[in-house]
């Protein structure tokens, strides 16, 4: 295994996250859980305590100096968060509470008021629970019809497997960027145009692609992308649903109230253009703040060195892994940042405890991803995820704490 | 040097855990139950054979860890034989020594469960000893 490269300073980039001077147990913190959620950089703790602290006021409706401030700062973070995605119209980001609302928000919003007895509903075997429950409950609404795409045992997922199942009943298509267990990248723009070709949409789950994959909406050719700050070293609660305008305009608002209205009278009120209508309420303004101050930290970051360090990362544990008789689950070329995998006779939870007594955080079990463990045939597995700032000794104490786990199960004499 | 870890992952519950891959729920149970640990997906499903005499046969198919699965192997072992009223009774023990820390009475039962004992230093872990007994809870309730 070789030291990390010169072209990235990973002890530099520990530095900056508070969460990593702790021992936990006693051990070094080793956090390994970064698909969960990302630690967050102090970049970010310093926005939102500059949310609350400073510049603390309602977006978008007093007149006073601190509200110009909060409003404008609001706005801001939604104009980075274009930038981001590679669009320039900012109108078309919708702050949502997450990755789950955002998807949310599309089916109720704008698939179930549209979709008909018949129509299909095309998503794959390894979706995440939040981009599968919302469709199931679609086509519980509707009458319209799940139509799977099956995952092969090595994870790797082709374009055609869906393109083969498009037809002109297929009204949606629902996949994720990045699978969140076999850390598969998906061939977003191929299948988004196949999809366009027999007039579907494609609704893409980004949660675990923005922290390790350039995502370009154009270059994606999607209709809607979801995601949250949380996974990419922002804040939890705060997260992004952006559509084609067009699409945006079709969604039907499925909460009303302050913030999303024109003019209200007795009887009707006049909703304002999205993506306000979409955003009642008060919104998570220090949330949208420390998102922007995410999107800043991470685009410091020198995006080659990165992506090659967290491959780095993955392949040295991968083969650390299968040298204790591991078998890794997901075998995708390309494949990013997460790592899957079971120990022969030891479960997930076992390794998760042991692992955690040695201060190595991992995540174990079915990852939200039932239907994925059914196809595969597994209870669960172990994960362990990578981010910008783990280095060789997290991964070596990954394996260490594997070797206990070994040990502790090894048949007595 | 031993520690936490060495004391909860006793070999007699690696050993059970082990074995209890190979049970299964009798054909033509009586009595049925299952349970579903949400948090972790484990998956514990008790069938019992009842005769006048008692619990003729009890078996279970589990999915989970090693302390689920080896916590299900003792239960099935200390209710073989039993009848319903003691069955319940034991259960309740068992649970209350896990969950509660209460000594069991039944000095066969503390020492088929002191290998047990150190899940309450882990607290996300006790309900994975104890599925088993929800399961059984479920299966026996008139």
């Amino acid at each position: 295994m070789r030291p990390d490269a010169p072209s990235y300073d990973v002890a530099t980039v520990r530095a900056q996250f508070p969460a990593l001077a702790q021992t936990v147990h006693g051990k070094r913190l080793a956090y390994l859980d970064s698909a969960a959620t990302a630690l967050k950089p102090q970049a970010v703790l310093n926005a939102l305590a500059t949310a609350y602290g400073r510049d603390m006021a309602n977006v978008h409706r007093a007149v006073h100096e601190l509200a110009r401030r909060a409003t404008e700062g609001y706005e801001a973070a939604r104009a980075r968060v274009a930038r981001f995605l590679g669009v320039a119209d900012a109108s078309s980001v919708v702050f949502t509470r997450g990755t789950t609302e955002a998807l949310n928000l599309v089916a109720r919003g704008w698939a179930t008021p549209r979709l008909r007895e018949g129509d299909e509903i095309l998503l794959g075997e390894l979706e995440h629970h939040s981009n599968l429950v919302p469709w199931q409950m679609v086509a519980e609404a509707t009458g319209a019809r799940l139509v799977w795409v099956p995952v092969p045992v090595d994870g790797v997922v082709r374009a055609e497997d869906y393109l083969e199942r498009l037809g002109a009943r297929t009204k949606l298509v629902a996949l994720t960027h990045v699978s969140n267990v076999l850390g598969t990248v998906l061939p977003v723009a191929e299948i988004a145009r196949g999809a366009r070709a027999v007039g579907a949409i494609t609704v893409v789950d980004g949660a675990q692609a923005v922290p390790h994959v350039p995502v370009d909406m154009t270059a994606l050719g999607c209709d809607f992308y979801a995601f949250g700050a949380h996974k990419l070293y922002g804040p939890t609660g705060i997260g992004v649903l952006w559509g084609r305008r067009e699409r945006l305009d079709e969604i039907v608002p499925q909460q009303g109230g302050g913030e999303m209205i024109s003019i209200v009278e007795r009887e009707a009120s006049r909703f304002k253009e999205v993506p306000h209508r979409l955003e009642a309420g008060t919104p998570h303004i220090a949330g949208a703040l420390g998102l922007h101050a995410a999107l800043d930290w991470y685009a410091g970051l020198d995006q080659a060195a990165l992506h090659a360090h967290e491959a780095r990362r993955l392949a040295e544990a991968t083969v650390g892994v299968e040298a204790l008789g591991g078998r890794v689950i997901g075998a995708a070329p390309g494949k990013v940042a997460a790592l899957s995998f079971v120990m022969e006779g030891i479960h997930p939870h076992d390794l998760g405890t042991i692992l955690d007594h040695e201060g190595v955080a991992i995540r174990g079990g079915h990852h939200c991803a039932e239907p994925l463990m059914d196809a595969l045939d597994l209870e669960g597995t172990a994960r362990a995820s990578f981010g910008a700032y783990n280095d060789h000794e997290d991964v070596a104490a990954l394996l260490r704490g594997l070797e206990r786990a070994r040990a502790l199960f090894a048949p007595s004499p | 040097m031993t520690d936490a870890l060495d004391a909860l992952y006793d070999a007699a519950i690696v050993r059970r855990a082990r074995e209890a891959r190979a049970v299964r729920v009798p054909e033509g149970a009586t009595h049925r139950a299952k349970v579903h640990n949400a948090l972790c997906g484990d998956r514990v499903e008790v069938g019992a054979v009842l005769s006048e005499a008692g619990i003729t046969e009890l078996g279970f198919r589990a999915r989970g860890c090693a302390l689920s699965l080896a916590a299900a192997h003792l239960l099935r072992e200390l209710l073989a034989g039993r009848d319903v009223e003691e069955a319940r009774a034991l259960t309740r023990a068992f649970r209350a020594a896990l969950e509660e820390g209460v000594p069991p009475e039944d000095p066969a039962l503390a020492e088929a469960l002191a290998p047990f004992l150190p899940v309450r230093r882990f607290p996300s872990r006790v309900r994975c000893a104890t599925l088993a007994c929800e399961a059984t809870e479920e299966a026996l309730e008139p």
